[in-house]
């Protein structure tokens, strides 16, 4: 278990800095609300993991750090900086020059994400030529080598020269991380990159991108809804819910004391194989947050919920120094942890 | 878990020593198909080309009154002087259909790619950029398609007059909308591909994934459309000609034989049978060779 040891250097400038982002979708008679007041730090080789349910956010989240929403959805308060410089804000959008070059991503189905008609090698030198012109033929050609190498690819030119509907899908996964890392970005992006692989494979994918993080120093946005996957990778853990942070804490104190009811709930819903009984979802779905919403996101599913919950925003309830914290005003007791979360946990602690 | 994986990297291994072997012979296969598609249209094109700057056929505009409508050598009355007959001025039918064949490949090729060049061009930035560009390209598809060609030709003609550059001109406005209506559907499904999105993720212009990217997915599509529009190009001059708006004399094409020959059915039928095989027969190898240019540019097809 490596979930919770990363050191958490103080001094470190973020690689990713979100205040208090906003990211409102205008309908026709609506202002939906997508990301709401989400705040995050991401060190150099810090591994931070975005878990929740469909609808929580985390992929307009993704969307928005590279900039590519849909025309109807802006930021609309907050900011976003990238290495110290500010990338993001209402009215401001500079992450062209970070897209591809500072910021990589990994989409969820790596055999869509590549194209099928070219040749890997020929897609991943389109991405050198646009970031790193500067290189010559055989620099590059070295670099591609290289970058599959580090994907525990071990022909590297067998599968340059494949299309991709002739690698595994294994494989289309690592060439997929490869295009996002090989300009060497200071962040990577990963949406649901694992979803679309068998569990073995999964576990190569996020050996890999262990890896990459410890021998880059490159700081690591995962994406996911499964929490075991989460649990193994990640330093830290945001859970999003109706595009708020619900609960942002090192991983192993949200997994096995999850403050907020949705964790808890999130953590219920993991099937085991060490407890009994059918596996408890969390009843109804996420609510659509429109500018009209008050109150607690959660407080339509929660069994802890009264007419508080309903009536006010909810503040966040953080130490003071740090972005961890719960946004609840009936949290989970601190300690001991409950137990469907630390069957939970076990289980993932078993892998 | 150590025993799956053991297995797998067996498969691994194995798999692509099998795989080669049927695989390389099904390429190879494909790329015969083309091949033999190929040579025919080559052998046309070569004779065409070269048998009139050899001077061993009778020059095709010399007439002889006295020998007006022989029949081919295989009939009463043919000879070997006329091997496929006369028309109705007596000029040699086999020496008029090969220099016509110059002028119909000709017309068959330029006006593939003046049709198929901008169509595709506007088709893709339809398709990639949408929005207001879509909804122009989008009406002006539609006003060309709902006009009737020949009404076009006739306009343009009936202002220019009939020349080779016109015929070009009338295949470029007609042969762009249905190109441009397919290539836009196409790249506006491909848009939505993930690859573009991972694309845009990975910093790249607009231009370039259009371009380097989602282009290239469409070669099969372009060139099944483009080996159409051969055919539709030799047609169309056929039908022009047939109207007499086509190719002029002394201009010869196999458009306009069929067109003379009409009025002589009856009595030599071979005329217009003769360039009608000539055309149907080059359609119909350029189709063919489409089909097999199509399995040879996708990869998914040549399966190896």
């Amino acid at each position: 278990m490596t979930a919770t040891a990363a050191p958490q250097t103080a001094a470190a400038e973020p690689a990713l800095r979100i205040d208090d982002l906003r990211v409102e979708a205008r309908l026709a008679d609506d202002t939906l609300l997508l990301v709401d007041g989400l705040d995050l730090d991401l060190r150099p080789g810090e591994i931070v993991g975005v878990v929740g349910e469909s609808g929580s956010g985390k992929t307009t989240l993704v969307r928005t750090l590279i900039g590519l929403l849909d025309k109807n959805v802006t930021v609309t308060a907050g900011a976003v900086a990238v290495g110290g410089e500010q990338v993001l804000a209402p009215g401001v959008d500079r992450t062209e020059a970070v897209r591809g070059a500072r910021i990589g991503t990994v989409f969820q189905d790596a055999s869509r994400s590549l194209n099928p008609v070219l040749k890997v090698r020929s897609q991943l030198r389109e991405v050198l030529k646009a970031h790193k012109p500067q290189l010559s033929k055989a620099e590059a050609a070295e670099k591609m080598r290289t970058v599959l190498r580090r994907m525990q690819i071990d022909d590297p030119e067998r599968v340059l020269g494949s299309y991709p509907h002739q690698l595994s899908g294994g494989q289309r996964q690592r060439v997929a991380i490869a295009l996002a890392v090989v300009s060497e970005p200071q962040i990577v992006l990963a949406d649901e990159c694992t979803t679309a692989l068998d569990v073995t494979t999964q576990a190569e994918v996020v050996a890999l991108f262990r890896d990459l993080v410890a021998e880059l120093g490159v700081a690591l946005v995962f994406v996911t809804h499964d929490l075991l996957l989460a649990a193994d990778l990640c330093d830290r853990i945001v859970v999003m819910y109706g595009g708020q942070a619900a609960e942002v804490g090192p991983t192993r104190r949200v997994l096995l004391a999850p403050r907020h009811p949705y964790s808890a709930g999130l953590l219920a819903a993991v099937p085991s194989w060490s407890a009994d009984g059918p596996i408890r979802g969390i009843d109804g779905s996420a609510p659509r947050v429109t500018t009209a919403f008050s109150g607690c996101r959660f407080a339509g599913r929660c069994p802890r919920a009264d007419d508080d919950c309903r009536s006010a925003p909810i503040p966040w309830s953080g130490a003071a120094g740090t972005r961890d914290g719960y946004r609840c005003i009936h949290p989970l007791a601190a300690a001991p942890a409950p137990a469907p979360a630390q069957a939970a946990s076990g289980s993932a602690a078993d892998r | 878990m150590s025993a799956t994986e053991s297995t797998a990297t067996e498969l691994a291994a194995v798999t692509p020593a099998i795989a080669p072997s049927a695989a390389t012979a099904r390429r190879i296969r494909r790329s015969r198909a083309v091949l033999w598609l190929s040579l025919p249209l080559a052998f046309v094109a070569l004779v065409v080309i070269v048998v009139p700057l050899l001077g061993v056929l009778p020059d095709p505009h010399r007439q002889h009154l006295d020998q007006t409508l022989l029949p081919p050598f295989f009939l009463d009355g043919g000879s070997m002087s006329h091997p496929l007959g006369t028309d109705k001025l007596g000029r040699d039918l086999l020496s008029r259909l090969v220099t016509g064949g110059r002028l119909t490949l000709l017309i068959g090729l330029v006006g593939t790619v003046v049709a198929i060049v901008p169509g595709t061009l506007i088709g893709l930035l339809a398709g990639y950029k949408r929005g207001w560009v879509d909804t122009v390209v989008s009406r002006f598809i539609e006003a060309q398609l709902a006009l009737p060609f020949v009404l076009i030709a006739l306009a343009i003609i009936a202002n220019r007059g009939s020349s080779l550059g016109v015929l070009i001109v009338v295949l470029a406005l007609t042969g762009w909308a249905p190109c441009a209506r397919v290539v836009r559907a196409e790249t506006m499904a491909l848009r939505e591909r993930q690859f573009v999105l991972g694309l845009r993720a990975a910093g790249a212009s607009s231009a370039r994934i259009v371009l380097r990217h989602v282009l290239p997915n469409l070669t099969g599509v372009i060139v099944v459309l483009a080996t159409l529009q051969v055919g539709t190009a030799i047609l169309v001059e056929s039908a022009l000609s047939f109207l007499n708006l086509g190719i002029q004399p002394p201009d010869i094409s196999w458009g306009q034989i069929l067109a003379s020959g009409r009025e002589v059915l009856t009595q030599a039928w071979w005329i217009s049978t003769f360039a009608g095989l000539a055309i149907t027969v080059v359609v119909l190898l350029v189709n063919l060779l489409g089909d097999a240019l199509l399995s040879h540019y996708d990869p998914k097809k040549r399966k190896f």
